[in-house]
């Protein structure tokens, strides 16, 4: 009986660590739902309180990232190879960060090749024992991207 | 009460409106990338609740689509997964049983709908109810 009970308690511990990830391990998982095109996984990753700064673009809300920015996100993971290049993570207790280059290569859909840096940036929240994702920044050192993106608003 | 004034106001908001979304979608995204779409999906909106069941469990909806002026073709949504984006059922997935134009009625393998409400947002995508990524 004492045997069942520990084997039991021992499973659900288990358990419970599979599920209780650190905050780097949170933001893999989020990158494996976009390209395992699981929207509810990648949606169950991030706090409610969620707002995203994209390239110069503002989410502010999880259901407006959710409903026009993901869908987006994932065609993208989908079709591209993400190589974590550095990353650094840090803060305390229930507030956390996050900092990841990744190179980011594939071709477009005219047949361009896509060979980049993305840089991203995730603050992360304790929600229980999991760690929830609050705020994603992205970036790109690509110059043809940031001159379409900077240019009107720099001075000719 | 000056109408011309007003209309142009509301004109000029509706204009600036539409061309701040316009901007979004340009230039939001990981899009300084463009790909192809991984699976076709629409977005949409709920526009009622179905009739409750016996047991008062909901597992239909009305809804229009967000961003387009078609309705969903008859059927077109059978088997697809549906994954609600706002409210109370946040992040839950459905697989959708069949659709008329304007309502979509879900299968009971993933539970009844309640707690959705109207204008809470979802998304119906082409995934077979088989997929790995079903959850």
């Amino acid at each position: 009986m004492r045997l069942a009970l520990a084997v039991l308690l021992a499973g659900y511990a288990a358990a419970a660590l599979a599920q209780a990830r650190t905050p780097s391990e949170t933001v893999d998982a989020f990158h494996a739902a976009l390209r395992a095109e699981d929207t509810a996984g990648a949606l169950s990753l991030l706090d409610r309180g969620l707002v995203v700064y994209e390239f110069g673009v503002v989410d502010p809300t999880v259901e407006a990232y959710g409903l026009r920015h993901l869908p987006f996100d994932m065609d993208v993971a989908v079709a591209t190879q993400w190589k974590l290049e550095s990353r650094r993570a840090g803060g305390e207790g229930g507030e956390r960060w996050v900092l990841s280059t990744y190179k980011v290569t594939g071709k477009q859909s005219d047949g361009t090749p896509i060979d980049q840096t993305t840089l991203e940036t995730v603050i992360l929240r304790r929600s229980g024992e999991q760690f929830r994702i609050v705020h994603f920044h992205w970036s790109t050192n690509d110059p043809a991207y940031q001159a379409r993106a900077q240019g009107a608003r720099l001075p000719r | 009460m000056n109408f011309p004034g007003t209309i142009r106001r509301v004109r000029r908001s509706l204009v600036a409106g539409f061309l701040f979304f316009c901007s979004t979608l340009a230039l939001a995204g990981h899009d300084n990338i463009e790909v192809d779409p991984a699976l076709k999906r629409y977005a949409g909106q709920i526009t009622g609740l179905g009739e409750p069941d016996a047991k008062g469990d909901i597992y239909s909806f009305r809804a229009k689509r967000i961003r387009a002026d078609m309705e969903f073709a008859a059927d077109e949504l059978r088997g697809w997964r549906l994954t609600i984006l706002a409210g109370k059922r946040f992040a839950n997935v459905f697989e959708v049983r069949g659709n008329t134009g304007d309502e979509i009625i879900v299968t009971p393998a993933k539970g009844p709908l309640n707690g959705i409400a109207v204008k809470d947002v979802f998304v119906v995508e082409n995934i077979p109810a088989d997929s790995a990524a079903m959850r």
